[in-house]
């Protein structure tokens, strides 16, 4: 896909929000509406997904994301709590009661991400009968370069002048070819190139120098949610999501590439919430990504949580599977599997504040 | 000796933390007698009082919620008929706009419905 492309795909995005934005304020309010129904969900943070739900009109919140590592280990490690973790904080500002801007950032690929939320319209008693609200957000990996543009490299790089070694000057030449009349990429992979004859670290950083786009940090999410509650103790919520990866890891392609990874997939998910006390909540998510690469990953993602609500804080400890903890990483690179007990702890804590 | 400094510090801290007792709170006259709607819902406001207000002033109004103790100043007592004798206008007023340690609640609950409800709730307390 083009630089361009990739460019437009991502403005397309983003106006598709404001477009939203723009028509429903041109909308006067009608007179006599039926009462509104209490939001469906206590917090707009649900285990790993996003719900309907924001915080009142001009309301700052203040978010920590927490995962631990997985499972896996066992005592070794305390079930993950000593293992690997990831951790986002973010702060969300209520302009409007229906618009919702946010940033945060992420400790695993130093994520950096920046949100919009829209809800169009609200269930009401008698009346419509679902919150609906759509969610988007781009997000910049900023971790050095090196980790990032060193998976593609083009098959009409000049490879005459930017390769010094003979050896490994042909050998990637010859790839280049097979790569083409094989799978018909216009690429190698870095790995590829590290594996061929006379591949040399100065050489490569030299071909990496050449590949990089800081394109390649931004990934894009965009996703449609429909909720109902139901009644005071359970609510439900079902989305569509679509995710785009400027750069998908090349290192992960198969030899077969139509199993190779894509730039962009399309989820499913679901969420539901049942209270148990006027203050506490069981909570149930579920998403399952359409198309897998590997014929595996990303595998579906779900949680089962306790969530406790007060007046300004939300407090969700957890068990879940992805450890991603903005949506498109849930949606792309989920590689734990829960159903071989990929499974870690985590929790969320949202302070709200109103002006 | 030390004895005798701890148990000053004890009583002296004690003395600067005792909890006041809540100054009058008048409310204008128009906001007093503003009439609660007929279909004020005391069960939707017993569930927003669980997330809003019972930290504080507890399950049944009593002002003995988790974080009374903490308070600079005693949340009183909702079951009492002193409260009771305000009217609808005046605790809707003083839920809405809030004073000191008592939040404003019409940015946090923005429906009045939802904060009449509140209203409706208090009215159960009542012992």
């Amino acid at each position: 896909m083009g630089y361009m492309k990739r460019l437009l795909l991502g403005a397309i995005f983003m106006m598709s929000g404001v477009g939203m934005v723009i028509a429903q304020d041109s909308v006067p309010e009608q007179p006599a509406q039926k009462p509104l129904v209490k939001a469906p969900f206590e917090s707009g943070y649900f285990i790993a997904d996003q719900t309907v739900s924001l915080p009142p009109a001009k309301t700052l919140e203040f978010v920590i994301q927490h995962d631990f590592g997985t499972i896996q280990q066992k005592w070794s490690d305390l079930w993950g709590i000593w293992g690997s973790s990831n951790i986002r904080l973010g702060m969300n500002y209520t302009i409007t009661k229906n618009l919702e801007v946010g940033f945060g950032t992420t400790k695993v690929k130093r994520l950096q991400d920046f949100s919009l939320k829209y809800n169009i319209v609200r269930q009401r008693k008698g009346g419509f009968p679902l919150t609906i609200t759509f969610f988007g957000d781009v997000a910049i990996d900023c971790r050095d370069k090196a980790f990032l543009g060193n998976n593609k490299l083009s098959s009409d790089l000049d490879y005459n002048s930017l390769v010094k070694d003979t050896a490994f000057r042909s050998s990637i030449k010859n790839q280049a070819v097979q790569n083409d009349t094989m799978y018909g990429l216009n690429y190698i992979t870095y790995n590829q190139a590290t594996g061929l004859k006379g591949a040399n670290a100065t050489d490569l950083s030299s071909l990496f120098d050449k590949t990089f786009k800081a394109s390649y940090r931004f990934s894009y999410y965009a996703e449609f949610m429909f909720a109902r509650r139901f009644c005071k103790e359970f609510s439900a919520q079902l989305g569509i999501s679509w995710v785009h990866y400027n750069l998908v890891d090349m290192a992960e392609m198969a030899n077969n590439h139509a199993n190779g990874m894509k730039n962009d997939n399309i989820s499913l998910s679901g969420i539901g919430r049942l209270k148990v006390s006027p203050q506490t909540s069981v909570m149930l998510s579920y998403s399952q990504p359409l198309f897998t690469y590997l014929n595996t990953a990303p595998w579906p993602n779900m949680g089962v949580g306790v969530e406790i609500s007060t007046s300004t804080h939300t407090f969700q400890i957890f068990m879940t599977a992805a450890n991603g903890l903005v949506p498109q990483e849930t949606a792309m690179y989920n590689y734990n599997n829960p159903y071989n007990g990929y499974i870690l702890l985590g929790f969320n804590i949202t302070r709200l504040w109103t002006f | 000796m030390v004895t005798a400094v701890i148990a000053v510090v004890f009583l002296f801290g004690n003395a600067v933390q005792a909890q006041a007792k809540a100054k009058p709170w008048p409310v204008p006259d128009k906001d007093k007698s503003v009439k609660a709607p007929a279909k004020a819902d005391a069960a939707a406001g017993k569930e927003l009082w669980a997330k809003h207000c019972k930290s504080c002033h507890g399950s049944k109004g009593l002002g003995d919620g988790p974080k009374a103790a903490s308070l600079k100043t005693n949340p009183g007592d909702f079951s009492s008929a002193a409260f009771q004798a305000s009217t609808d206008g005046e605790l809707f007023f003083r839920t809405n706009v809030g004073r000191d340690e008592m939040p404003a609640y019409e940015k946090k609950i923005p429906e009045a419905n939802d904060r009449w409800a509140l209203v409706a709730f208090m009215r159960t307390l009542k012992k």
